[in-house]
């Protein structure tokens, strides 16, 4: 069960231990109510939380076999909450549910967990609210927060709870993985062990992908293709609309699923009195979960295009170790180690300096997107920066 | 009598109510200057007893003397109504002129019909449309005045004062009885007509691809007056949009048609002629450069990058304003 968590030994030791703990009648102190797991994205913040939950419900301490685990992990446990944001923050009345869930008894095991994903997104409001429920804990309550850095929640949210650290996993790490639990051939697993830079999903999706693949090798074209302006726009517009559809293709199905479940919710279809009446508020319903649902379609869009944007800021990060020389004298291992001839011809185009200016320029670009600055103009500023780094700076 | 043209009939068509009314006055004037007692009767086609009184209004009176017979709502009347007109109108002495007021469209086709076979004269009065049609208006009674306007100067008149057809007539005459000089500058409008505007982003961006700084500057420091705020966001969306149609005309492949070429553009086909005019004034720098500041700027209206970088409304007012000179005069 802890096998999905790749190359995190250390932080499995302790989770082990604080599930045995856990078991006692009366918890030992390797057991505690409130947890803080960070690590970059995709080292498995929020499968080290699942698998610590069904450590926790699980009558042998994580078997991986029984009911209890299989369905914690299925994310159908009734004591286990997995609480992710769909739009682009946590609301406060998000917030206020969740604590007001927290303090009811566990259903079957000895346990109420709740899984807090990307708790970085939470709202300053939000996380006030959190903070008296985490502060003062229902007495069978487990909070599990994942967020990336421990600076992305309130220092005395922070102060509050047991902290994990994950790391990145090694390359060799991922693709061991990947060989085992994908079973692809060795050279895939490592290209996509070192393509993904320690991301286990985005290397997985690599690996058993080919659409995924393609996806990044366009990403990856494009710094060679920034030869004039029209180029720059016509990629901008480019990465735009393959996140639209990425992003369609993720929601859509979503969308339809929610909206068919709350029709018949509401008793769509049915006849005989009184029902009529009771449909009235359907349409209310509906706008509602419309509202919730172009809210996680924006958010989806802006990921896969900051997942875009990752991949280019890994090539400059290969271009500068190449101008570094350190990809020669074997030092650096390259990331895109496929794209070697385009990068080789980046670098010896360009200067250390410049280098750093686009990596900014990429950097910026991600803050745009997160600003919610208009997407197509923030990838536009992006491609015309990334075309000409000066641009920016020798203007007066 | 069907067929034959009535030179006492005047037909005036379509909804534009200052056109209406000019094409009337104008029949009233051309009467009075043969017989200065001709007097104006005033009808509605839809009221009871029209018949009748179409044939009194256009009968000579015992005392002599001329009559302009205004016959209003024809689209809405009885045919028997139309037979009426149209017999006053053959059986009409020199000294009666009738004319008719037909609202145009759909309604009461069949009467406008039959009226305009029967009417020797017929003035359009179709209502102006937004946008082109309010500009070549104000052309027209700048011509009408025997005065000349610069488009710079037009422009801020129409910001200024709407798009109301009769506001911007009596605009008009008025700079035009004011100003002594023969063209009328956009500093004279803007001195008369300053205060109040209604000032769209897409007008900002209009004068800033112009690279009128100046203009731009002044457009936009009219809009805060009123609501700043709200032009933020309108602005650089605007802006944006307008410095892509450039971008599309400028790096388009030569020898594109003029179709193909506003496919491209995502623009009307009649906005090629100002796109084109716009980008010679454009380098491709300026405009690489311009998508730049445009990025910063949305960001800044959106609460900046990082942390600690929002800006209070007074600094996204002025964020704006250097953004739009800077853009115009880069």
């Amino acid at each position: 069960m802890w096998d999905e968590l790749v190359g995190q030994q250390a932080a499995i030791e302790v989770l082990g231990a604080a599930a045995t703990d856990a078991a006692m009648a009366t918890p030992g102190p390797a057991m505690t109510h409130a947890w803080l797991m960070t690590g970059p994205p995709g080292s498995g913040r929020s499968t080290a939380a699942r698998a610590f939950a069904a450590a926790l419900m699980c009558p042998d301490g994580g078997c991986g076999q029984c009911a209890d685990c299989r369905s914690v992990l299925a994310g159908s446990h009734l004591d286990v909450e997995v609480i992710r944001p769909e739009g682009v923050t946590y609301k406060t009345a998000d917030a206020r549910a969740l604590v007001q869930r927290a303090s009811m008894a566990p259903s079957r095991g000895k346990w109420h967990v709740l899984v807090l994903e990307d708790a970085d997104r939470l709202t300053e409001t939000a996380n006030n609210v959190l903070l008296k429920a985490i502060e003062e804990p229902p007495p069978r309550a487990v909070w599990l927060l994942c967020t990336p850095s421990v600076e992305d929640v309130l220092p005395t949210i922070r102060s509050r709870c047991r902290h994990i650290m994950l790391k990145t996993p090694t390359p060799t790490d991922v693709a061991d993985f990947l060989v085992e639990a994908e079973s692809v051939d060795a050279t895939t697993a490592l290209f996509a062990a070192q393509a993904s830079q320690g991301h286990v999903g985005r290397a997985r999706a690599l690996a058993r992908d080919e659409n995924a693949r393609q996806r990044r090798r366009e990403i990856l074209s494009i710094p060679a293709r920034l030869t004039d302006l029209r180029n720059c726009f016509s990629s901008a517009e480019a990465m735009v609309a393959t996140a639209k559809e990425d992003a369609r293709a993720i929601t859509e199905p979503l969308d339809a699923r929610e909206k068919e479940d709350l029709l018949s919710a509401w008793g769509e279809g049915a006849e005989g009195r009184g029902v009529k009446g009771g449909a009235r508020g359907v349409k209310g319903a509906i706008k509602e979960l419309e509202v919730r649902q172009k809210s996680r379609t924006t958010r989806t869009e802006r990921d896969q295009l900051d997942r875009a944007l990752l991949d280019l800021l890994g090539f400059y990060r290969d271009v500068l170790a190449h101008q570094f020389g350190a990809t020669t004298d074997g030092s650096i291992a390259m990331i895109n180690a496929e794209m070697r001839t385009e990068i080789v011809r980046v670098a010896d185009a360009s200067n250390t300096i410049e280098t750093m200016w686009r990596i900014d320029a990429i950097e910026r670009a991600r803050l745009a997107l997160d600003a919610n600055v208009a997407p197509q103009l923030a990838m536009e500023a992006l491609t015309i920066d990334l075309r000409r780094p000066d641009l920016r700076r020798s203007a007066s | 009598m069907a067929g034959t043209k009535c030179e006492s009939l005047t037909l005036v068509v379509g909804g534009e109510a200052l056109l209406v009314e000019r094409a009337v006055d104008s029949v009233v004037q051309r009467a009075r200057k043969v017989d200065p007692q001709t007097e104006r009767r005033d009808l509605d086609a839809t009221e009871q007893g029209i018949v009748g009184r179409i044939d009194e209004a256009c009968s000579p009176t015992l005392f002599g003397g001329g009559a302009v017979v205004v016959i209003d709502n024809v689209e809405s009347a009885d045919e028997s109504v139309v037979a009426a007109i149209v017999a006053a109108a053959a059986q009409a002495s020199d000294e009666v002129a009738i004319v008719a007021l037909h609202a145009g469209g759909a309604r009461g086709k069949k009467l406008l019909d039959k009226l305009s076979q029967a009417a020797g004269n017929r003035v359009d009065c179709v209502e102006i449309k937004k946008g082109r049609g309010i500009s070549d208006f104000v052309s027209a009674e700048v011509k009408a005045a025997k005065r000349s306007m610069s488009p710079q100067a037009q422009s801020i008149l129409i910001a200024a004062v709407g798009s109301d057809v009769r506001a911007l007539a009596s605009a008009v005459s008025q700079l035009a009885n004011d100003i002594e000089s023969r063209e009328i500058e956009a500093d004279d409008v803007s001195r008369y007509f300053g205060g109040t505007v209604d000032v769209t982003g897409f007008q900002i961006a209009d004068a800033v691809m112009n690279r009128h700084g100046s203009q731009a500057l002044r457009l936009l420091r009219l809009a805060e007056g009123t609501d700043g705020a709200r032009l933020g966001p309108a602005t650089v969306a605007s802006l944006t949009n307008s410095v892509r149609q450039l971008v599309a005309v400028a790096t388009a492949p030569a020898g594109m048609s003029e179709r193909d070429l506003a496919v491209h553009a995502k623009v009307p086909p009649w906005k090629l002629r100002t796109l084109n005019q716009q980008a010679r004034r454009w380098s491709q720098r300026d405009l690489a450069y311009a998508i730049v500041i445009l990025g910063d700027l949305d960001a800044g209206m959106k609460g900046g990058l990082r942390e600690g970088e929002q800006l209070e409304p007074v600094q996204k007012g002025l964020a704006l304003e250097s953004a739009v000179v800077s853009l115009a005069s880069s």
